[in-house]
């Protein structure tokens, strides 16, 4: 499950950055589609963990968690265009993060991670 | 916080308020003094390795500082490479490290033992990625950018899983305590 995520997603990532990085070259308004084409990819990898996630439970939380995280990543990105010139460094850094978390198997890996693979501690101190 | 709080066990908790704060120092040491010096200080260091490996093995090269050692060209005469604070892998370290320090129930010396182990693997990666995007950039011009902005940093996350996988292999199904 984790090996078959992490190619599917990294191939969706790379196929994405690939095409928005034309489309930002070779199409007027570029930025725009380019966003546009990133969210796609976002909803595509959900869609690939969730198809990979077994436990019913599981697949719903990781659609969840990754809606929430999909809607912050819009609202930064809203706030960040919105803002006059100059805009925030710290809004960018975290337009950048949440972009990278959702678009990288970084979410899917990190949601595999924290769900399946952490140790249960019975004892913590 | 009770035991199954959102369905989640204690350790889970512990991980992601350590990530949060993790996440929050990231932030704020980007912020700070020490931030410019140790970053700087990173960026000349995987500089001046990858030019000696490129001095030994490939061709001879210059490096010259273009901006108080916040950014190196390592340059042949014909074509150059600039190596800035954010080519470094200082993020990638930070979030690898953050991760193993995230997490609950493993050993400290375990903990310690990948953390430095992992941080030096991903500082070797990024020597490499840079000796080979430098001969790239004279061989194969065309490939420079693919490489340079995907292949690569596709290939560093999977480093950074399979580490992690690694780190977490042989406690998946024994619960241990903190030590």
């Amino acid at each position: 499950m984790l090996f078959k995520g992490v190619l599917l997603i990294s191939l969706s990532f790379l196929i994405s950055k690939s095409i928005g990085n034309l489309l930002s070259i070779f199409v007027e308004n570029g930025d725009w589609l380019r966003r546009f084409l990133y969210e796609l990819t976002v909803w595509l990898n959900l869609y690939i963990g969730y198809r990979l996630i077994h436990q019913k439970s599981l697949q719903k939380r990781f659609l969840k968690v990754g809606f929430v995280l999909d809607a912050f990543l819009l609202m930064v990105a809203l706030v960040f265009n919105l803002l006059p010139a100059p805009r925030p460094i710290i809004l960018h850094q975290f337009q950048l993060m949440f972009r990278e978390l959702l678009l990288s198997p970084l979410y899917f890996v990190g949601f595999y991670f924290f769900m399946i693979k952490l140790p249960k501690s019975n004892s913590l101190s | 916080m009770n035991q199954n709080t959102f369905g989640l066990d204690r350790g889970q908790w512990t991980f992601l308020f350590r990530s949060v704060l993790f996440i929050a120092l990231y932030i704020s040491i980007q912020y700070s003094p020490l931030f410019d010096l140790s970053n700087a200080k990173l960026t000349e260091l995987i500089s001046h390795s990858s030019r000696w490996i490129l001095n030994n093995v490939y061709q001879e090269n210059k490096i010259i500082d273009f901006w108080n050692g916040r950014r190196w060209v390592v340059s042949n005469g014909h074509s150059s490479l600039h190596i800035g604070s954010i080519c470094n892998g200082y993020g990638l370290i930070f979030l690898y490290v953050g991760f193993i320090c995230s997490t609950v129930g493993v050993p400290l010396l375990r903990k310690l033992f990948f953390a430095v182990i992992g941080s030096i693997s991903i500082f070797i990666f990024n020597v490499i990625r840079i000796i080979l995007l430098f001969v790239m950039k004279n061989q194969l011009p065309g490939l420079f950018d693919l490489f340079h902005h995907y292949i690569f940093q596709v290939a560093v996350y999977v480093l950074i899983f399979t580490l992690w996988y690694y780190y977490l292999k042989v406690y998946t199904n024994s619960p241990v305590s903190e030590s």
